[in-house]
């Protein structure tokens, strides 16, 4: 039944489409609930392991993020909006669990001075942006790794393009800074 | 130490990441790449970090298991239906006990009279009147 739904509206464009399953979930439609899942389930997982640099972890919170988003699929108000309102609900959990596990961190290094610069380079990049917070990692990641225009990572963290700009700009420097005493080590 | 300028080639270090640099801008950069080591040594430590950043990003790799449909469609159900349950458990409460008020309601009205067991019977006993008596029932002054 998934598949005759997918094959009868293959020449429909996926927004529409989108919009289509949208509705018949608000309906309380189960199979399209399973299609919207199928379509967003790779891009949240891959946003969410990029920003927490944790692939279960990253589960975990698309998991929430879908949750979360059906459960207010009633109030959404325009259709057209729930993947970026998904995309929303992910990053903010995201940075949800930045921000908890950057507090640990600091008790951690309190308690246990870091013993050098990691060999491999995702440890090291995970370490480095470890070491940020929330808002400018998120930031970063957005523009760098997911390669999001400056608008979209505004609409993503609704905050205004300036504080976008000014952000990746701070972290661009903190990052190389943190990059720099990395490997003077 | 840094001077204005190598503030504003930091400055723009990080503007020509997202934009091309204007003929101007590209001939100071140049002009201070020569004049400041410093500087064309953090040029290079950003185009590297950012460059590693880029390369640490996960790709297609980063898919969730085959089991995630599955699990986020029952955590799903079971969410609709906490949610519905939790819409209407005022609605059927309320139901529940005027149910219950009128079940009981109706049974006190319908119950059978008992003429032996209940205060009411006893009240409707009809008693022969007879002479005869059992003295152990008076009180022993009048026996």
């Amino acid at each position: 039944m998934l598949d005759a739904a997918r094959f009868s509206s293959a020449a429909v464009d996926p927004a529409a489409l989108e919009r289509q399953w949208v509705a018949r979930v608000r309906k309380g439609d189960e199979a399209a609930l399973g299609l919207l899942i199928e379509r967003h389930r790779m891009r949240l997982v891959r946003t969410a392991a990029n920003l927490l640099r944790d692939r279960h972890e990253a589960e975990d919170v698309s998991q929430e993020a879908f949750l979360k988003a059906f459960r207010e699929i009633a109030k959404l108000r325009d259709d057209r909006a729930f993947s970026g309102y998904l995309y929303r609900i992910c990053v903010r959990l995201c940075m949800d669990r930045l921000r908890l596990k950057r507090a640990e961190l600091v008790e951690f290094d309190r308690a246990e001075p870091c013993q050098g610069p990691a060999v491999e380079n995702r440890v090291v990049i995970e370490r480095l942006l470890d070491q940020l917070p929330a808002d400018l990692r998120t930031t970063l990641v957005l523009r760098e790794m997911e390669q999001l225009s400056y608008d979209e990572v505004a609409a993503v963290m609704q905050v205004p393009v300036g504080t976008v700009r000014s952000r990746l700009h701070t972290a661009r420097e903190r990052f190389r800074h943190l990059w720099l005493e990395a490997n003077k080590d | 130490m840094k001077g204005p300028g190598c503030r504003r080639f930091g400055r723009l270090l990080s503007e020509i990441v997202d934009r091309e640099a204007t003929p101007r801008e590209e001939a100071f950069l140049g002009r201070h790449r020569a004049a400041c080591d410093a500087c064309a040594r953090e040029e290079e430590a950003a185009s590297m970090s950012l460059n590693l950043l880029r390369c640490a990003a996960f790709g297609t790799e980063a898919d969730a298991e085959p089991s995630f449909d599955r699990r986020v469609l029952r955590r799903a159900q079971v969410t609709m239906l906490r949610d519905g349950v939790r819409y209407w458990s005022p609605a059927l409460l309320g139901g529940a006990v005027a149910a219950g008020l009128l079940l009981a309601a109706v049974q006190a009205m319908t119950k059978p009279v008992d003429p032996t067991g209940s205060h009411l019977g006893e009240a409707r006993r009809v008693v022969k009147p007879s002479l005869a008596y059992n003295a152990d029932d008076l009180p022993k002054t009048l026996r």
